[in-house]
């Protein structure tokens, strides 16, 4: 695969999946690029913003398996890595997968459930294995988890510990749709679209899990600069050590930055990173694997205003600009 | 007797210019040796740039002198006549007509209260400037304390400097092309385009920003120009970032892009400039007074010619220092000037109280009052007025009838043809053909009896002001018969101008004598255009500042946070309710050992909140000070933010304030 049919093939998935989710564009480039980059999304944001319709409609596109996991307080790990189950026909125990053993997986609440079952996907999420009663079995590739996790109750939710959240390779903030994009969703469905009968959009599957696999090879494979890699690791370094934060990130941080620019770089037919492709990542990757400091937080700040404070300390590679 | 006395001295001296002389101008009397040398030598000076250069840019009205034969005199002007064989390109200065504008007059309260303003506004610029200057003073101390850097560090800072220049960047891009070093040479070629860019104020660059970040402010000041910069930035960062070497291919094509955005930016510069000159430049010359139309010349020669000749900068109304209004004529009055000859020019400004001045200068003792020209009202004892007429004049001027015996054949020659009108008994001083050049009138109604011995008082009026100009010193016998004139009214000359009275009455005078006009205007239109191109906001924010120093209740609170974090809520609301109700036994002045619902029952009058609700929230507070467990349903968070609320509805503070809205 070159780098042209790399973004043409990326244009095309991005084109249908639009098709469905509109006004999005932000989020499904994201996604697109997480999914390349074999990083996993948590998508941050009130309920019926299509979250649910993304995992959908990726899957249809890619031609992928997906399934989607209600997380609740009295959800048990078994419930969501499978567990050994006793056939008496066979007088043995047999292994039932869960609803992990899938492409792309839809973690819908996540923070619903205790820290016990959440922690059920940490092994999937890094070593995209489940291992139960010593037995370790793969997941299929590809492998994406979209976790997502409502911001405004607070009240009977298990916050993600840091540990899990640093798993994730992008958070990303589903915003509420603009008018314009509002008017064009209703119109949408009166022009016949109806979310549980994607059937009848008849997306088109462009690329097989195959094709998908290739793809992230390629992503992997592009070129980053020795300048990048320094921006990079100034950029995460930083982190650690910033008066507003409490915790910095890790070097997984790094790494999520580096695949996700490669493919982002790749996504946007070069065959290079560049630091932009950094420099646009870097709020998605940072955000949640940061923790800022109770005065900070006092003060009204965010993760974000520091993570765009580090950006603006730190120097671009190949700059003219003293 | 006293006509007698002033005809004849103006009869000596043009009898003294006829003697030796080369002819000036044909027709025209030979001046005297004396007086052509005191104008030659008035000009000498390299300051009188017309007699000096012979690209000198005259005015249409100063080409007019050419004609009368100005350029003609090599000795005193050696570069005039080449002056005027060009066409005429300077601008003229419009100060025959001055043009006023007067704010109403405004009462006393008004004026004062201008004043302090305008002293308060001085204070706070002086208060500004030194402050400026000593915080200045206190960073020069400490930079000079710190030590110097090491050589290292030296040579690493000047590996650091950063070129902004834009040519020298395209001409270290053609360096390091030619040296082969191409991927330096596509650095250097974007750097200037960006430095361009920045100049143009459509972008700023700092070490931060990447070229998407410039791409974008580009796309959002100028999107005509995007995807040209989008090219080049897309080549830059393949040479930059890319997995093949930059070629000589790739230099050139970024090289041609960036120097055509480049030219384009040159060109419209160039428009801009040259639209701003066309409102206000005109051809160089020096400065007005040195110029032909200028008076420097005029005193410079009057001065050889023994005169103390001066502009007076003072108000004409201060000649007289009378209070307006206060009856004229008391033996003790003191006159505002020791001059003892008066040259009102067209420029000087001449109201009610300067006439009433002039007249009192007159009547204390002054000898010559000489109105040259102006479109100016006269007062009645003058007794003449004068009459433009804008035609160009041909024929020479020539003393009157009776006054030839003592003016000889004196000609003068001026550009317009100006006529003075008698109206009370006066006596013709020079004619052109029919009409009258000069008049003169002895002010016998005014001036005091001469018992003090002293010359006679005179009014001299003069069709228009030729004669005081630079260039009429080089005409006829122009500079005798203003030597002439001036003779016999003393040694004291001062000119009343345009600079007289400097003190302007409102700033729009200010800026018109100031000859500010073309510069407020082109600056206007420079705000104009900064307007229409970056908004009502010219420059950049500054981000804001943010306070170093916490406030106490704002470490309370981060601590509250921590207790939060760790599930301590509890502990924090059991110290937070011990406060609270500590706090508020004091506001409410009741002893501690009073009871609870005494307590809720006054804040809840205060506050307008149920008893109950205040009374649950001390019991809630109470109960976790005392280190009770918590309910099931227990909401210790929500318990402490309806405290902190309860203390500020009860007369808070504002970091009380601050607590509430971020727990």
């Amino acid at each position: 695969m070159d780098t042209n049919e790399f973004k043409t093939t990326f244009d095309k998935i991005r084109g249908e999946v639009e098709r469905a989710l509109v006004g999005q564009t932000e989020l499904v480039e994201h996604a697109l690029v997480a999914l390349l980059a074999r990083g996993h999304v948590l998508l941050e944001g009130a309920p019926g913003l299509g979250k649910t319709l993304l995992v959908r409609v990726l899957g249809r596109v890619l031609a992928c398996d997906h399934r989607r996991i209600q997380f609740t307080p009295d959800l048990m790990p078994s419930d969501v890595s499978g567990g050994n189950v006793w056939n008496q026909q066979k007088s043995a125990f047999e292994f039932l997968k869960g609803p992990v053993f899938t492409q792309l997986l839809l973690a819908d609440e996540i923070n619903r459930a205790p820290a016990k079952t959440q922690s059920a996907l940490l092994e999937a999420m890094q070593e995209r294995q489940v291992t139960v009663d010593g037995v370790t079995r793969p997941l299929p590739e590809p492998f994406l988890v979209m976790a997502t996790q409502n911001p405004i109750e607070s009240q009977g939710t298990y916050p993600l510990p840091e540990a899990q959240l640093d798993r994730f390779m992008f958070k990303l903030a589903v915003l509420p749709p603009s008018r314009e994009v509002e008017s064009a969703i209703l119109r949408n469905h009166l022009a016949g679209f109806d979310a549980q009968a994607l059937d009848r959009l008849q997306l088109a599957q462009v690329v097989a899990p195959a094709g998908l696999l290739d793809m992230q090879a390629h992503a992997r494979g592009l070129r980053v600069d020795e300048g990048i890699v320094a921006y990079i690791a100034d950029i995460v370094c930083r982190t650690r050590g910033h008066r507003s934060l409490y915790y910095g990130a890790s070097p997984r941080a790094s790494i999520a930055l580096l695949h996700g620019a490669q493919a982002r770089a790749a996504s946007r037919g070069r065959d290079f990173v560049i630091p932009d492709d950094v420099k646009a990542l870097a709020p998605a990757v940072l955000r949640h694997r940061v923790g800022l400091q109770p005065d900070a937080e006092i003060e009204g700040m965010s993760t974000d205003d520091c993570v765009a404070e580090i950006l603006r300390d730190v120097r671009v590679p190949e700059t003219i600009a003293a | 007797m006293r006509r007698r006395l002033v005809l004849g001295a103006l009869g000596a001296a043009l009898l003294a210019g006829r003697s030796g002389a080369a002819p000036a101008d044909a027709g025209a009397a030979e001046p005297m040796p004396e007086v052509r040398a005191a104008a030659a030598a008035a000009l000498a000076p390299q300051r009188f740039e017309f007699c000096h250069k012979p690209d000198y840019p005259l005015t249409p009205a100063e080409k007019r002198w050419c004609d009368l034969g100005a350029g003609a005199n090599a000795a005193a002007c050696p570069t005039l006549r080449q002056a005027c064989q060009r066409e005429a390109m300077a601008r003229q200065h419009d100060l025959d007509r001055p043009w006023t504008f007067r704010l109403p007059n405004l009462g006393l309260p008004w004026r004062v209260l201008l004043w302090a303003m305008l002293g308060l506004g001085l204070g706070l610029l002086l208060y500004a400037l030194a402050r400026h200057f000593l915080e200045r003073d206190k960073q020069e101390v400490v930079t000079t304390a710190a030590p110097a850097p090491p050589a290292e560090a030296a040579a690493a800072l000047r590996a650091r400097e950063v070129e902004t220049d834009v040519q020298r960047l395209l001409e270290r891009a053609r360096t390091e092309a030619a040296a082969g070093d191409f991927r330096a040479a596509i650095g250097s070629a974007y750097a200037a385009l960006l430095r361009r860019l920045e100049g143009a104020g459509l972008l700023r660059v700092e070490p931060d920003r990447t070229n998407g970040d410039y791409v974008g402010m580009v796309r959002k000041e100028r999107p005509a120009i995007v995807l040209r910069v989008t090219e080049v930035v897309d080549s830059v960062e393949r040479a930059q970032f890319g997995e093949k070497a930059a070629t000589r291919d790739q230099f050139d094509g970024v090289w041609s892009r960036v120097t055509g955005l480049l030219a384009e930016r040159v060109g419209v510069l160039l428009i801009g400039v040259g639209l701003l000159c066309a409102t206000a430049c005109g051809a160089p010359r020096a400065d007005w007074e040195h110029s032909p139309s200028g008076r420097a010349g005029v005193i410079a020669f009057l001065g050889k010619r023994g005169f103390a000749v001066h502009e007076r900068f003072r108000s004409i109304a201060k000649l007289s220092k009378r209070k307006t209004g206060e009856p004229r004529g008391e033996a003790d009055d003191p006159v505002g000037s020791r001059a003892t000859q008066l040259v009102l020019l067209p420029g000087a400004q001449t109201g009610e109280a300067e006439w009433r001045a002039i007249e009192e200068w007159v009547d204390k003792g002054g000898r010559t009052l000489v109105i040259a020209g102006g479109s100016r009202e006269l007062p009645a004892w003058i007794g003449a007025r004068v009459t433009e007429v804008r035609a160009e004049a041909s024929e020479t001027i020539t003393p009157d009838g009776e006054n030839t015996g003592h003016w000889g054949s004196l000609r003068v020659r001026v550009p317009d043809a100006n006529r003075v009108e008698t109206e009370l008994p006066g006596s013709p001083l020079l004619r052109r053909g029919p009409s009258v050049y000069a008049t003169e009138r002895w002010l016998e109604e005014l001036v005091e009896p001469e018992d003090d011995g002293e010359a006679p008082s005179r009014v001299v009026v003069l069709a228009d002001d030729h004669l005081f100009r630079n260039a009429s010193l080089l005409v006829a016998d122009n500079a005798a018969a203003l030597d002439a004139l001036l003779r016999d009214g003393g040694k004291t000359v001062e000119l009343l101008g345009d600079l007289t009275g400097l003190v302007s009455a409102n700033p729009v005078e200010s800026v018109r004598r100031g000859r500010l006009g073309p510069a407020l205007l082109q600056l206007l239109v420079f705000f104009l255009l900064l307007f229409a191109c970056k908004g009502a906001r010219f420059g950049r924010p500054l981000p804001e500042r943010r306070s170093e120093r916490r406030e106490f209740a704002e470490h309370v609170a981060a601590l509250g946070l921590l207790y939060a974090r760790a599930r301590a809520e509890r502990v924090a609301l059991g110290a937070l309710g011990t406060y609270a109700v500590e706090r508020l036994r004091e506001r409410f002045g009741q002893r501690a050992d009073r009871s609870l619902s005494g307590l809720a029952e006054a804040v809840a009058a205060r506050s307008g909140r149920p008893v109950g609700e205040v009374m649950r929230l001390f019991l809630e507070a109470r109960d976790a000070g005392k280190g009770v467990p918590a309910d099931k349903d227990a909401r210790d968070l929500e318990t402490a933010w309806q405290l902190g609320k309860l203390l500020a509805e009860t007369g808070g503070t504002g970091g009380h304030k601050r607590i509430q809205d971020n727990v």
